[in-house]
Formats: C-alpha cells, structure tokens, sequence
C-alpha cells in the first residue's frame, strides 16, 4: 500500500471516530445527568432479567447430546422498534405528546375531508380583518378569508409536506448511508465527498431562487427540492453506524455462509439500524416542518391560495397585523410550537431508549 | 499541522469549482442575461444580435463559464439588472450589516451559552439544571422567525425599547461616535433574537460534555491533589468539554451569516439576507448569484476553520 492510501485510511478513521464521538454524545445528551444518579439501579434492574434469560435458554433445550442449542426454543431479544414504543409508552411526557400529536393530525386530516380548499381561500372584501366572532371563529385576514379554515387546511399543509420531506430524504439518505459504510473504501470515500459537497450548499437560497424561477410547483415537486439537501444529515449517522455495525460478528458470519451483499444490507443490516432510523425520521420531522414554515414565512413556500402554517404567520409581518390583529398569525404560531415540541419530546423519549443505560422502561 | 491545513486546503479546491459550476448552470437556468435591461427595444434584432456575439453570449458553456470565473477572479462580478449598477457595489455595505449582525450574535452565544452550560453541568439534576435545560427544549423547537416576530412585537413596538427596523438612524453622520452607537442600539435586538434560540445547541454540547468529563479519572485525580473546586472545574473540566464546541466553530459561523435571512426580513436590516430576498423578487438574478456564491464560499471557508481549529485544540486530529 502506499503511503498516500495509508494516510487516508488514518484519516478515516479519525473521521469515524469523531463521527462515533459525535454519535455518542448525541445519544447521551439528554438524559445521561438525570440518569447518573439511578445509573446503580438501573444496572440492577438490568442483571437478574439478563441471567433470567440465559437460564431459560441453556438446560433443557440443549439435551441432544452434541451440546447443540435448539435455535427455537432461545429466546429473542426484543426488537429495536418494540423498545421504542416501551421507552414512549413509560416517558409520560412523551406519551402526553404523542397523543396530542396523533389527536391534532386527526382531527386536520378528518375535517379537510369536509372543508373545501376553495372555498376559505376565497377573498370575501366584505368580511376583511373581522376580530374573532359568532361567524368566523377565528376572525379573518386581509382578504376576508376565514383563519381558522386556513389554520386547518395550513397544518394539514404543513404535516403533509413535513412527512413527505421526512420520508423521501430519510428513505434516500439511510440507502446511501448504509452502502457508503457497508462497503467502505473507495466507494466510501466518493460518496462521502459528494455529501461533504451538498453540507457547504446554503440550501435555503437554492431552495428560494428554484421557486422562483419554476413555474408551476406543487407539494410533491417543492417536497422533492427539499429533500434534495436535506438527507445527508441522516446519510452522515447511518453510515458511522453501519461501519460499526458491519465489524460485528452476524455480518462476518453471514459473509461466511454466502450471503449476497444486498441480501446482507436488506436482511440483516437495515432491520438493526430500525430503531436509530426511527428517531433520527421524527427529530427530523420537526426540524422540517420548521424549514418548511419559515420558507413560507418569507413568502417562498406555497402560494397564498395553498396556505400553510408558515403562510399565517407571514401576515404578521405587517406592522399593523402584528401589533393589532393577533388573531390572524397567534394560533399558527402556537400550533408550530406545539407540533415541533411534541415531536421532539417523542423523538427524545426514542433516542434515550436507543441507550440501554438511559432507559426508563 | 502545516501539513495537516494544506491537505485541508486541497480538499476544499474541487469543492470550490463544483460550487462555481453549480451556480453557473443555475445561472443559465434563469431568466436574462447581461443584456437583460439595458436594451432599447428600437434597436435591431441584428445588432443586439451583434452585441451578444461581442460579449460572447453565444459561445459554448464551457468558454462562458471560463469567462465568467476569469472576470471574478479579476473583481468583476457582473452588472445588477435592476440596479443597472456593479454588483459589488449594490452588496457593498450590506456584506458588512451581515458581518456585524453575525458576529454580534456569534459573542452573544459565547457569552451567554457557555456559562449557561457550564452552571447546567456543574450542577446538574437541580432545580436550576432542569430550569436550563427547559429552556434548551424550548428553544430547539422555536423557529427562529417565529422568536424574531415575538421579540419585534414586545421590545419593539409594545415596550418600544429598540428601534424596530433599519440599520443605523437616519439622522446621524457616518464616522461620528452617535454613528456607532446608533448602529450598536438597531444591532441589539436582531442579535439576540439570533442568539437566544441559537445558543441551545451550545449549552446542551458543554452540558453533555462536562457531565462526562466529571467522571474521568484525571478530575478525580486533581481533585485528590487538593486542587480547588471552582479550578477543577476551570483548568481541568471546561478545557476538555470545550472541544466539539471550538471544533464547531466555523460552522456555527457560517450558519449564522446564512441563517440571518429570516431576521434579516423581519427587522427591514439592510444585510446580504434581505439583499438576496429583494433581488430575487425584483428578479435581480445577478445579484443573487453572486450572492449564493458568497454564501457558498463563506461556508466553504467555515468547514475549513472549523477542521483546522480542531486539530489545533485536538492534535490527535493532525497526527498521522
């Protein structure tokens, strides 16, 4: 090997071990404090349930002769996911949150079912900035549209474009995370130039000029734009996990018997990385819808007659409607705030299951 | 370490001229050219046709785009369309608006969020710790525009403390004492509108990182040496749990030069942000081009800083 391949390799590693690092930290931040106190207990809590399993495991089923363990009667550890949901379900606050999270996305999707887009977003020049009453509940804008139609329209907007941005740059950045770390080297090296590349992009002003010059853009295409810079956070994690996870011994065995890469990476790789991909998709959520309502805050999200979160609170940046008409930006503002609260406390409560230490449940 | 900067150095070059050649293929994306503007319609088709052969309009990418990098590199960034003017010029002192505002705000993180940290995780688990870290929960799920509205509404129109848009007074004369602090005061607010909701990710890396460090085997040692508390904490705690956070550094700068748009709108502050935004909606696009490659090439600059200040403060970094 030369000394030049030599020296990048080094470097690698140094890269993935600030990577870990940063892995690391992410996963303590929270918690690690409140945890260091009932740390003892919990490693108590954690001991006879391990030798619990491994009793039932040993004697009985082995009795064949060879020392051979019946693989069915060992027991399974539990999946990543149902962790999840444990650690959710035990932290109330979390819990709290998911239900507000699961009521408010119910309740918006449920009620668009009724209420015609066309019809709030229609310009009514007789009912212009009425303060909330018995017609309007919320009161209107500018354009005597009624605002509490164009809250629920807007947070279903913005909900939708959250989960399509989350999903698509979530789904495109855990496959080229986990085939950059799985097979390293030089195709690790490539892949990881190119998203060094796209994290020095100020995304926001190409996200700006692109709907500015596109003519027509719907929720699919601005969510695709979106998605194009934002998956390579989420590239970056899962590939510093898939390169510790790939130096473990089920992969070198599955190697050994013959597994094709890709059955490797789908069967064997991803379903491991479940639980991480979960939380990495939720804090993500948030992080996105807030994008999302900031670019509509300065008018380069949706069009008015597609409103979003964002597009309420953009009529407070008139003077007046600001100090004296509360009522058309305030209860956007404080559903953004409660929907990215809620999501990160769920997506907190998963990312302190993802640590054994750190558990609650 | 010299080694170890050149190396870094290298690896941004190609960064640099894949940045250029994305926005030059932006660039053609969009409408106008360097004729859009200046043309009176009585002109021939034939001679505006002339002048594009002049400019060397019609050449192939590859010619204009060498061009086009050549007259940077000499200064020349081209002629606003709207403006009809350099521009260098039309960004001139909106550049530094944005510097000032950044760096205003980059010291209010420091100067507010270390301490914050630092306190959260020296004392962690009491009332005061589960107070900051409240906070932080609360900020990291505020977006910033939405803390810049609130701020403008209660300091500056319902309290009426700060100015509420605008750089500098109209009034005063540039180079005059009443000059700066005219400018300091219109300064105040957006800065810590930045900073309040920028800060949390800083407390929560030092909080994390000291609650880590204090378990470490060469604290417990200092300790056992008689070294005073409030020095463990200073000399042996803070200096160790302090490195991600000098390693993010460059980044964190170059997020709040690119971040500032939002504030930028909301408080009329005449800076590269609102800069961008006009130009966009007066269809300005050589102004805007130039400025994503700022914007681009400031963030280029800021992964370099960040990169060199980490293997400054952790050698192991720059050691082969």
């Amino acid at each position: 090997m030369t000394k030049f391949e030599d020296e990048k390799r080094k470097l690698d590693k140094q890269e993935l071990n600030e990577d870990r690092e940063r892995l690391d930290k992410d996963m303590h931040e929270k918690t690690h404090s409140t945890k260091n106190d009932s740390f003892s207990k919990d490693r108590t809590d954690a001991t006879p349930h391990d030798i619990d399993t491994h009793m039932q495991a040993n004697p009985g089923a082995s009795g064949e002769g060879h020392g051979a363990i019946d693989q069915e009667s060992l027991p399974r550890s539990t999946p990543g996911w149902r962790i999840l949901i444990q650690e959710v379900i035990h932290d109330k606050l979390a819990l709290f949150s998911f239900i507000i999270l699961v009521v408010i996305t119910s309740y918006v999707f449920g009620l668009t079912l009724f209420l015609k887009q066309s019809e709030i977003v229609f310009v009514d020049l007789f009912a212009i900035n009425e303060p909330p009453g018995d017609t309007f509940r919320l009161g209107t804008d500018y354009g005597g549209r009624d605002v509490f139609g164009q809250l629920i329209i807007g947070t279903r907007n913005s909900l939708a474009i959250g989960f399509l941005v989350t999903g698509i740059s979530v789904g495109f950045g855990v496959v080229y995370g986990v085939v950059a770390g799985y097979f390293g080297g030089h195709i690790d090296n490539i892949m990881m130039r190119i998203v060094d590349f796209f994290m020095v992009l100020p995304f926001l002003m190409v996200i700006i000029v692109y709907v500015t010059i596109s003519p027509d853009y719907d929720i699919l295409s601005f969510s695709l734009i979106m998605a194009a810079f934002l998956w390579v956070g989420t590239a970056r994690l899962i590939r510093s996990v898939a390169i510790q996870e790939k130096e473990l011994d089920y992969i070198n065995a599955s190697r050994t018997l013959g597994s094709s890469h890709i059955k490797i990476i789908f069967t064997q790789l991803l379903p491991n990385l479940v639980g991480i991909i979960i939380v990495n998709a939720t804090l993500n959520l948030a992080g996105n819808i807030g994008i999302e309502s900031g670019l509509s805050f300065i008018g380069f999200g949706f069009p008015e007659d597609t409103p979003s979160l964002g597009t309420l609170m953009s009529y407070a940046t008139q003077t007046q409607t600001l100090r004296h008409r509360p009522w058309i930006w305030a209860p956007a503002a404080i559903l953004i705030l409660v929907l990215m609260l809620c999501v990160r406390n769920v997506g907190e409560a998963m990312r302190r299951a993802g640590d054994a230490r750190q558990r609650n449940a | 370490m010299l080694k170890f900067t050149i190396r870094r150095l290298l690896v941004s070059l190609p960064q640099l001229i894949i940045l250029s050649l994305l926005i030059f293929f932006l660039a053609s994306l969009m409408p106008g050219d360097a004729l859009s503007g200046v043309i009176d319609p009585n002109i021939p088709a034939e001679a505006i046709e002339r002048q594009r052969e002049m400019l060397g309009l019609n050449n192939p990418w590859y010619i204009q785009y060498k061009d086009w990098v050549i007259n940077m590199l000499q200064g020349d960034f081209g002629n606003s369309y709207f403006k009809k003017q350099p521009v260098l010029d039309v960004i001139g002192d909106r550049l530094m608006n944005t510097v000032w505002l950044s760096l205003f705000s980059a010291v209010l993180i420091y100067l507010i969020g270390l301490p914050l940290g630092l306190v959260s995780g020296r004392y962690n688990d009491t009332f005061l710790d589960s107070v900051i870290t409240g906070y932080t929960y609360l900020g990291f799920a505020t977006p910033t525009f939405m803390f810049g509205l609130l701020m403008l509404l209660v300091f500056g129109y319902n309290l009426g403390w700060f100015p509420t848009s605008g750089s500098v007074d109209a009034k005063v004369t540039p180079g005059t004492f009443e000059y700066v602090i005219s400018k300091m005061y219109h300064l105040v607010l957006p800065a810590f509108s930045i900073a309040l909701i920028g800060l949390v990710g800083t407390v929560q890396y030092l909080r994390s990182g000291i609650i880590e460090t204090k378990q470490k085997d060469y604290v417990t040692l200092a300790r056992a040496k008689g070294v005073s508390e409030s020095k463990v904490y200073t000399k042996h705690i803070f200096r160790n749990s302090i490195i991600p956070i000098a390693a993010f550094f460059g980044y964190e700068i170059t997020g709040l030069l690119g971040g500032s748009i939002f504030i930028e709108q909301i408080y009329a502050y005449p800076g590269m942000g609102r800069l961008f935004l006009e130009s966009i909606s007066t269809r300005d696009f050589s102004v805007a081009n130039v400025l994503i490659l700022m914007y681009g090439f400031l963030a280029i600059v800021g992964a370099l800083l960040s990169d060199i200040i980490l293997s400054i403060v952790d050698p192991r970094i720059r050691i082969k």
